[in-house]
């Protein structure tokens, strides 16, 4: 259901292979999943986001926990191209404050880094 | 040793069972009719039962159902023995509940693979359910320490003044709330929903209850901002890797004011002579994850005013037109019920919700609490 694809410039893409409602029990399966990659070698994880058509509480918590394995690492995680009834919740939480969000595509990110 | 019971008239047959089953380690008991089958199940309890359809007294297919009807037997797996030609017997013993059948003749190595077959997942289905069975039980404790900690009755003082809806989802779920004298006629009123289901969600919500209680005990002046910022470096979202929201607003009867901190819980709307309106301000966020800052609303309330809390459990509830309630329907509905009580208006909403929500289950906690200022 999701997979790491290593691109260059140290950048790599969290994709879902299809929509999702990011909530409890695939959430927990995303955190799992999550703790097996190997991030060593990557200095920017982009989390491509398209596929997400629901968040629930479980859904952002997974989401904070790779953001926080990932930063405190020192690298840099980026969510790409949310949906507007996604993005609005994370928003309203704030969390903007948070995520680095971006609307472009993650190969476009990858190219301006 | 599994324990085997050949039911069967046929003493050759008993025999050959016996010899094969025994070399496989099986402690076999025979029994030769099926009068009294029952009561040899009950004081020999064997592990699997082989029954013959044939019984010089009673039917076999009779045996077996009966044995079916016992609540005391009727988990015994029961594979019958038929001959060749009995189809539609067979076909029976299945639906009556048999779960398998060996036709006579047999193969020694048929006879094992059956039943060491039925065996194992007879045994598989008693693990299962005894595990599901502790954990029900683990869930249910797990439920009723949070229900516990959550008001039943409205104190005698503020009657008819708070009022409110608490209805589980079909999970045990991360919501709590309680309302707390803080003396000086004032009141501490919140609501904390905790990041998903289950007993990890409910253990946070109960330590978060004990965290309020035990911060209203050691600080005799109970200041919002001081609190909210307490509780944000109490519940770091690295510890449980589980985040919480909460509101809590301070009732000062005295000043007529409310005092409102806000991490991540939808807007409360207040209502004022039939108008409502949603209080945007604060709207931190979650807590734990250092973004919290103690931000806090005062605000005058004029008496008769009313003022409504709720969890996301309310907005997010999904109608049977698979949208969701929301804010705009509950602003209407308040709007629609401003001059009723507030024990009216928390009646009226269960039962609108029950007829609006898709799914027999809650999916998530609902709280909502009406306060008539």
């Amino acid at each position: 259901m999701f997979h790491l694809k290593k691109e260059n410039k140290g950048a790599a893409i969290i994709l879902f292979d299809e929509e999702v409602r990011l909530t409890g029990k695939i959430s927990a399966e995303l955190k799992k999943w999550f703790k097996k990659q190997r991030l060593n070698s990557l200095e920017t994880v982009i989390f491509d986001c398209q596929n997400i058509i629901f968040i629930d509480s479980m859904g952002i918590a997974s989401v904070i926990s790779m953001y926080k394995a990932i930063t405190s690492s020192g690298k840099q995680m980026i969510l790409s191209r949310l949906r507007k009834e996604v993005k609005d919740i994370l928003i309203l939480l704030n969390l903007d404050k948070l995520f680095l969000m971006d609307d472009r595509t993650p190969e476009q990110i990858i190219r301006k880094l | 040793m599994d324990k085997v019971l050949i039911v069967d008239d046929d003493p050759s047959v008993r025999i050959l069972l016996k010899k094969i089953l025994q070399r496989s380690s099986f402690e076999v008991l025979e029994y030769d009719r099926g009068a009294g089958v029952e009561n040899i199940i009950d004081n020999k309890k064997p592990d699997l039962v082989l029954l013959d359809l044939i019984l010089p007294d009673i039917n076999g297919l009779q045996v077996l159902r009966s044995l079916k009807n016992n609540s005391n037997v009727k988990n015994l797996p029961i594979v019958v023995l038929t001959g060749s030609s009995d189809k539609e017997n067979r076909i029976k013993a299945l639906q009556y509940g048999a779960v398998d059948y060996i036709t006579k003749p047999f193969l020694p190595e048929e006879v094992l693979l059956r039943v060491n077959t039925q065996l194992k997942m007879h045994n598989l289905i008693n693990s299962l359910q005894e595990a599901v069975s502790n954990l029900k039980m683990d869930i249910e404790a797990a439920e009723g320490i949070q229900r516990a900690l959550v008001p039943t009755a409205v104190p005698e003082k503020t009657k008819p003044r708070i009022s409110w809806l608490y209805e589980p989802s079909y999970k045990v779920g991360g919501d709590i709330f309680d309302f707390i004298e803080l003396g000086n006629d004032r009141k501490l009123v919140y609501i904390v929903d905790v990041a998903g289901h289950g007993v990890n969600a409910s253990m946070i919500s109960v330590m978060v209850h004990r965290f309020i209680e035990d911060y209203i005990n050691s600080h005799l002046l109970f200041d919002l901002t001081n609190f909210m910022k307490e509780l944000e470096s109490n519940f770091k979202f690295e510890r449980f890797e589980l985040f919480i929201t909460i509101i809590a607003m301070i009732i000062d009867y005295g000043e007529k004011k409310l005092h409102l901190a806000n991490a991540g819980i939808p807007m409360p709307i207040f209502l004022r002579n039939g108008h409502a309106e949603y209080i945007t301000f604060p709207h931190e966020s979650l807590v734990g994850i250092d973004l919290i800052k103690g931000e806090v609303n005062s605000m005058d309330f004029n008496e008769g005013d009313k003022i409504f809390l709720y969890s996301d459990g309310l907005t997010e509830l999904r109608g049977k037109d698979d949208g969701s309630f929301g804010y705009k329907l509950l602003k209407k509905f308040l709007e629609n019920h401003g001059s009723s009580k507030v024990e009216d208006i928390v009646k009226d909403l269960k039962e609108y919700l029950q007829n609006y929500r898709r799914n027999k289950y809650y999916e998530d906690d609902i709280t909502f609490i009406a306060i008539n200022l």
